[in-house]
C-alpha cells in the first residue's frame, strides 16, 4: 500500500511568535517542528504499513529547511520524504497550500493519504478537506479509528454522543485525532538509517501548478495589522479550604453569573 | 444579491445546533449594516424546525434542502447543495461556526469555487461599506485585522460563542432546495453509534476497552454553548472523579470540560477535551478543578471571560492567568461547593 503523510512544519507552542513587515508568521529554523497534530497521522501511516505492507512517504510543503523536520520523520519510520518548495509558494493561504499538495499527491499516487486534524501555527484544519475537494475525493475527516480491509477504508469518527462510522473506496484521504494511537519516538537505529533515507524536493513546475493559483498572488485573505490583546486577569488569590466554597460563590454572585 | 449575508447552519441528527443561532444573528446584524439582505442555509433533516428557530434570529429568508442524503453521506451532498445555491445567488458573505461540520464545508466550497476563506473569526464588522475581520493570533496574545482581497463570495469561519445568539424574533421566508443527489464517489456515513444516550444523569461506564470511563449526561449545554463550563482534571484521581465535576456543572447549568491526560487514560470520551488538540471554548466562566494550566490547555480556554481556578499546588501555572485562584483540596471544596450553589438557587 502506498502511503502518503502530509506533515507540516509549525513553530512550537513554547516559541516566541512574531509576525513579519507583510503580516506572516514569523517561522524561525530552530523554533520548527513537525506540527504535533501530524505526528498522529505519521504514527497511523506506519501502523498501517505494518499491517498491509508498502511504502511510507512524508510530504511536506515548506521552506528548504524543512528538510530537517522530514529527516525526523523518516527516523521515526517513514521510508521516504518529498518536499514541495517553491519561492512562489510563500504567503499560500489554505486554498493554496490545498492546490499544491494534490499536485503532489496526483503525481505521488497514493492508495490512503493521511493528515493531521489542523495545524498547529494556525488551527485551521482545513485544508485536508480542500485536498480532497481538488482531488475530487471523499475525505475520511476527524477519524479515532482506522480500518482498511477488501478496498475501502472505514473509520470512527467522535460526534457529541458516541461515534459515527464512515467509509470509502480505496485510493482515501483520511485526517486522524489525537485519540487515534500514541505516536512513538524516534529509535537510535531509525536516527541512523534516517540519514540514508532519500528526500525528493518538488517545484511549483515539476508539480505544473499555476503560480498566480498559489502563494501570496493566488491568496484571497490579507493581514493588514495587528496589535497586542490585554491579556491581564484579576488574579485573586484565596487560599485554603474554609471558606472557599464561599467565596467562589460570592465572587460568581458579584459577576452576575449566579 | 451581491451584497446579502449568509449563515450556514449546522444540523446534526435532525437537531439543529445552537451555535447555528449564533451566525445566523450576526448574518442578520451585518445585513443590517451593509443595507442588504440576510438568508440562512439549512441543509440536512428536519429543516422546518430549524427555518423557524433561525427565522426568530432575524434571517430574512432559510433555504432550506431537506434529504436523507445528508445523514447517508459525509459533507460532500452539502457542499453539492451549498455550491449551486452560492452560483445562483452570489452572497457577499457566509458565515458559519467552525466545528469539524463548517471546517469541511467551507474547505470544499472554497477549493471549489476559487473562494476567500478566513476562519478562527472572532468578530466582523463593517468599515467604509468593507468588512473588516478580527482573528486572534498567537493563542490569543495578539489581534489581528485582516480583509479579503478579490471579488466572489466571502467566507468567515467564526469561533464558537464569537458572536451571541439574538432571538429578535421574526419569521423568515422558506424556500425550498432539491435535495443533492447521492455522490458517485462518496463517503457512506452511519451511526451514530456506540455510548448514546446517557439520560438524564452522568454515569461510569466502560469505555470499548473494558475500563471504567465517565459518561457525561446527555442532556448537558455543549461545551462550544455553555456560558459554563466545569472543567476536571488529572487531579481527579480517577473517572469516578468527573460525577462531582458533573454535579457542580448541572447544579450550575452548566457544561463538562476535561483535559488532556484525563481523556488519555480514558476518565473521559474525547469530545469533552478542552485545547491545543480538543476543542477550543470560551464561556462567560471556565472554572478548572484539579488542572495545572499547562499552555496546551490554555490555549483552548485562554479566552474565556473569567477563570476560576482550585488546586491544591500554589505554583500551578492556572494560577498566572485565573481571575479567582483558590489553593486548596477539591475533594473538599467542591462538594461544599456543589451544596452552597443549590442553597443560592434554591433561594
Ligand atoms: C502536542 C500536545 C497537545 C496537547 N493538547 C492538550 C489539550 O488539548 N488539552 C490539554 O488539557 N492538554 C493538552 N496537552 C497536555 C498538556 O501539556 C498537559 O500535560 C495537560 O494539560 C495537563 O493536564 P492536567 O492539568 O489535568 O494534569 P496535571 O498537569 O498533572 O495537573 C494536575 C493538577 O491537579 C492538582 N491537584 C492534584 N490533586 C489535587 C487536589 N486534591 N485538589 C486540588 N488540586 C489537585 C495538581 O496540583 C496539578 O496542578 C497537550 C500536550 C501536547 C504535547
Ligand atoms: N504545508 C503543509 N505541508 C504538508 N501538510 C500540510 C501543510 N499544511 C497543512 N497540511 C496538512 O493539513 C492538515 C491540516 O492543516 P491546516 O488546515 O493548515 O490546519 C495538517 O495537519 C497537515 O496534515
Amino acid at each position: 500500500m502506498n502511503i502518503v503523510v502530509c506533515m507540516k512544519e509549525t513553530p512550537s507552542i513554547t516559541a516566541v511568535k512574531r509576525f513579519t513587515a507583510d503580516m506572516r508568521l514569523e517561522r524561525r529554523k530552530e523554533d520548527a517542528e513537525i506540527n504535533p497534530f501530524d505526528e498522529y497521522a505519521l504514527e497511523e501511516g506506519l501502523r498501517q504499513r505494518e499491517k498491509h505492507g508498502g511504502e511510507v512517504i512524508a510530504l511536506c510543503m515548506g521552506p528548504v529547511t524543512a528538510t530537517e523536520n522530514i529527516r525526523k520523520a523518516l527516523a521515526i519510520g517513514a521510508d521516504r520524504g518529498v518536499l514541495v518548495t517553491d519561492p512562489a509558494l510563500e504567503g499560500s493561504d489554505a486554498i493554496g497550500t490545498a492546490r499544491a499538495l494534490a499536485a503532489a499527491l496526483q503525481k505521488l499516487g497514493f492508495d490512503l493519504a493521511l493528515f493531521g486534524s489542523a495545524a498547529a501555527d494556525s488551527y485551521g484544519g482545513v485544508v485536508p478537506a480542500a485536498v480532497a475537494e481538488v482531488l475530487g475525493q471523499p475525505l475520511l475527516s476527524f477519524a479515532s479509528k482506522l480500518e482498511i480491509a477488501d478496498g475501502r477504508a472505514k473509520i470512527e469518527r467522535a460526534a457529541e454522543t458516541g461515534y459515527q462510522v464512515a467509509e470509502a473506496a480505496i485510493p482515501a484521504l483520511v485526517s486522524v485525532i489525537q485519540t487515534i494511537n500514541v505516536p512513538r519516538y524516534p529509535s537510535m537505529k531509525g536516527i541512523m538509517q534516517s540519514k540514508k533515507k532519500p528526500i525528493d524536493t518538488f517545484s511549483l513546475a515539476d508539480l505544473g501548478v499555476d503560480a498566480t493559483l498559489v502563494g501570496v498572488a493566488g491568496a484571497r485573505e490579507k493581514a493588514t495589522g495587528s496589535s497586542p490583546v490585554d491579556t491581564q486577569r484579576k488574579g485573586e488569590l484565596f487560599s485554603g479550604n474554609d471558606g472557599a466554597a464561599d467565596r467562589i460563590v460570592a465572587f460568581l454572585v458579584e459577576q452576575k453569573v449566579l | 444579491m451581491a451584497n446579502d449575508v449568509w449563515a450556514l447552519a449546522e444540523i446534526a441528527n435532525g437537531k439543529l445546533t445552537g451555535v447555528s443561532l449564533q451566525v445566523a444573528s450576526k448574518a442578520a446584524e451585518l445585513a443590517g449594516q451593509l443595507g442588504s439582505s440576510s438568508a440562512a442555509v439549512a441543509i440536512g433533516t428536519n429543516t422546518a424546525a430549524a427555518t423557524v428557530e433561525l427565522g426568530s434570529c432575524g434571517v430574512k429568508t432559510v433555504y432550506a434542502a431537506d434529504g436523507t442524503v445528508y445523514d447517508e453521506y459525509l459533507i460532500q451532498p452539502h457542499v453539492d447543495t451549498l455550491a449551486a445555491l452560492v452560483e445562483q445567488h452570489q452572497p457577499a458573505v457566509i458565515l458559519f461556526v467552525v466545528s469539524n461540520y463548517g471546517r469541511d464545508v467551507a474547505a470544499r466550497l472554497a477549493a471549489r469555487l476559487g473562494l476567500g476563506l478566513e476562519y478562527n473569526v472572532s468578530d466582523v464588522t463593517v468599515e467604509g461599506g468593507r468588512l473588516v475581520l478580527t482573528v486572534p493570533a498567537f493563542d490569543g496574545a495578539q489581534s489581528v485585522k485582516a480583509k479579503f482581497v478579490g471579488d466572489g463570495t466571502k467566507l468567515i469561519g467564526a469561533r464558537p460563542n464569537a458572536f451571541p445568539a439574538n432571538r429578535v424574533g421574526g419569521t423568515a421566508e422558506l424556500v425550498t432546495v432539491a435535495p443533492a443527489t447521492a455522490p458517485a464517489n462518496g463517503a457512506k456515513l452511519s451511526g451514530p453509534f456506540g455510548a448514546e444516550d446517557t439520560g438524564e444523569a452522568g454515569r461510569l461506564g466502560k469505555s470499548a476497552d473494558g475500563h471504567d470511563t465517565w459518561l457525561p449526561a446527555a442532556n448537558l449545554p455543549k461545551l462550544e454553548e455553555a456560558q459554563i463550563i466545569v472543567s476536571g482534571g488529572r487531579g481527579l484521581g480517577g473517572p469516578a472523579g468527573f460525577a462531582q465535576i458533573e454535579a457542580l456543572a448541572t447544579a450550575l447549568g452548566a457544561s463538562v470540560g476535561a483535559s488532556r491526560p484525563t481523556v488519555d487514560d480514558g476518565w473521559i470520551p474525547y469530545a469533552y477535551q478542552v485545547g491545543q488538540t480538543g476543542k477550543t471554548v470560551k464561556p462567560t466562566v471556565y472554572i478548572a478543578v484539579g488542572i495545572s494550566g499547562a499552555v496546551q490547555h490554555k490555549s483552548g480556554m485562554g479566552s474565556s471571560r473569567l477563570i476560576i481556578a482550585i488546586n491544591k499546588d500554589k505554583d500551578a501555572p492556572i494560577f498566572g492567568f485565573c481571575d479567582l485562584g483558590v489553593v486548596g483540596d477539591l475533594n473538599v471544596i467542591v462538594p461544599q461547593l456543589i451544596e452552597k450553589v443549590k442553597q443560592r438557587k434554591g433561594s
